[in-house]
This record gives structure tokens, sequence and C-alpha cells, in this order.
């Protein structure tokens, strides 16, 4: 004969009707000698009749014409798609297409701004920090502007680092 | 027609080829259990009704990819349990204390109104279990179905489903056996 744990453990399948003959016997062997499991097993047949009490509302009047609407209107705008020849268009719409653009762009945006800073730093002529010693001898660092190339001639970032070096 | 002819999976297939009508036949016979299966789990008209369209509206474009080596039902189960779940995701369950009203034969005003509190606090006790055990029970206690057919609608194994049971009915047992006297009428 089981133990109570294990007969607890078959009680839902029992009485579900899930379990092999042979096993059901050993349970209702249990059953009629253990009252703690009876109590537990007239406890789970008891919810039955409790839930009988929720009773569904019948199905609205016009769910099905709400149903066939919408199906007709999609199955119409279908048949005019691929009338159309816009039936490719679906494909574009595809969520792993979505999904592989949206890395290949991702790794793209990534690879080329890697490259970028990398070719910047690697320029000669990439003024990134420009040191100045001002009257009282304390040393100063400015920024440029431009980080990834040299300042373009004319430009606001020349203009002050003419200054500067005039300065110096 | 022949039975064959008039067959769930002859109507799917028939509705893939295009047969509208095919598709009216399926809508009309099987909205009223797939209603009950929404209305139960989410206990909200708009929703139920939402998710009955949407199931019927999949059902259709998988029409045309349909091979009848399942039932239809076997599969629709699929398509709504999918989406109460999904629902269930987005949305926590409200519980309204507005339960329609449900037919009943007795006369007693009495026994209506206690029917009525009843069906309320059986709609709350499922709204306090988690979705996937709350669409084990409904499936189990309202349609009937069995381990394996509930297994194959969760997309999940046998065992599962006994221990999805299991859990529900004690934590049912836990919210409705304190109020037993309640409901002794």
């Amino acid at each position: 004969m089981w133990s109570c744990a294990g007969n607890r453990k078959r009680l839902n399948a029992y009485i579900d009707g899930e379990l092999p003959k042979r096993v059901r016997r050993s349970v209702e062997l249990h059953l009629g000698a253990c009252p703690s499991c009876r109590r537990v097993f007239d406890d789970l047949c008891g919810l039955a009749p409790l839930l009988e009490n929720y009773d569904a509302p019948p199905v609205p009047a016009g769910l099905s014409s709400r149903v066939l609407a919408e199906a007709a209107s999609r199955q119409r705008r279908k048949a005019y798609g691929n009338e159309a020849g816009f039936g490719w268009l679906k494909l574009l719409f595809k969520p792993w297409l979505v999904r592989s653009a949206t890395t290949a762009a991702l790794v793209v945006g990534l690879a080329m701004g890697a490259w970028m800073g990398w070719t910047s730093h690697r320029s000669p002529e990439s003024k990134q920090w420009v040191v100045v010693t001002n009257n009282d001898g304390v040393a100063e660092t400015l920024y440029t502007f431009d980080v990834l190339s040299a300042e373009p001639r004319g430009s606001i970032e020349a203009a002050t680092l003419a200054l500067v070096g005039d300065e110096r | 027609m022949s039975d064959t002819t008039e067959s769930d999976e002859w109507l799917l297939q028939a509705t893939g080829r295009g047969d509208f009508a095919s598709f009216t036949r399926i809508v009309e016979r099987h909205q009223a259990w797939a209603w009950r299966i929404a209305y139960r789990f989410t206990g909200n008209e708009n929703d139920a009704s939402d998710i009955v369209q949407e199931a019927f509206l999949r059902l259709l474009n998988a029409s045309s990819r349909y091979r009848a080596t399942a039932r239809l039902r076997t599969y629709f189960y699929r398509i709504i349990s999918r989406l109460c779940l999904d629902r269930a995701k987005k949305k926590q369950p409200l519980f309204v204390e507005t339960i329609p009203d449900a037919p009943d034969s007795r006369p007693s005003a009495t026994d209506t109104m206690m029917r009525q509190e009843a069906a309320i606090e059986v709609r709350a006790a499922l709204d306090a279990l988690p979705p996937n055990q709350r669409l084990a029970i409904v499936l189990r206690y309202y349609e009937d179905l069995n381990y394996k057919e509930i297994a194959s609608a969760l997309e999940t194994t046998t065992k599962a489903v006994e221990r999805l049971l299991a859990r529900g009915r004690d934590r049912l047992r836990g919210i409705l056996g304190r109020r037993e006297d309640f409901f002794a009428f």
C-alpha cells in the first residue's frame, strides 16, 4: 500500500481517471484505510460541484457575423494584394527579416564607427588635444572641436587653434 | 453530404482552397465552445469575443497550410489556449462583480441570488490562479478534456498537466474551501 504522501501525489490523476487499473486499485485500498487521505479526496471531489456554479453566458448575438465580416474583409485585402502584385511586400514584414536587418544595421554601424575612430586616431594631421600654458604657468588642456580629423581650413576650430597658437 | 465531406478537417481543407462557405460552417460549429473557454478564462465578454475572433482568423490564415494529420479541434484548442495565455500576459485579470445572468430553471429568487453569489466567488477564485493553471482547470472541468488533450492544447507534457491541475486544485480548495458553508445550499 502507498504511503500518504505517495497516495496524495496520485489523487489528482485518480480523480481524473488517468491512472492504470492496478494503480487505481492501490489508491482505493489506501483511501479505504486512511481517513486523512479520504478527507483530502473528498475535498478535491467537492470542487466539481462548486465550479459548476459558474456558467458561461450564451455566445453574444452577432459574434459569428463579426468574425465572418472581418474574415471576408481580410480575404478581400489578401486577394487585392495578390492581384495588384504586392504579394512580395509581405516578405518585407517577416519577423525574421526585420530582426536580421536590425542586426545587420547595428553591426555595420558599429564597424563604421570603429573604423572612423581608428583612422582619425592614426592620422598625423589629427589634433585632438592642445596643451596651452597661460601666464601663471598653469597648463590648461583644450579640446579641439573635431576629434575625428584635422580641423578644416577656415573653420571655427582652425581659428581657435590659430588664436591659441598666437598666445603661446 | 457524406460524413467525410462534412468533417471539420474536410471543411478546413476546403477553406484553404478558398471556399468561404466552409469557413462559415466551421465558425457556426465551433464558436460556442471556443467562446465558453475564452469567457471562463478571461471572465470578460469583450476579451472573450476578441480572443474568439482572432482564433478564427488565425485558423483561416493557416487553412491553406493545414494537413489533416491533426483534428481541427485539437488544432483550434491550441490556438485558443495560446491566445488566452498571451492575453493574460498583457493584462492582469480584472475582477468585476457583475456576472451576467446565468440560465437558471429554478424559480426561487433566493436560489438564483445565491447561485449568482457563488458564481462571483468561483470567478474570483479562478482569477486568483496563475494563467496556465486556470486554463488547465477550465479545460479539465468545463470542457472535460483528458490530460493528453490538455497537454496538446498547452503544448506541454501530460506530467506537467497533472502538476498544473494539482496546484490549481490545491489553490481553489484553499480559496473556495473557506466558503464551504456558504456554498452548501
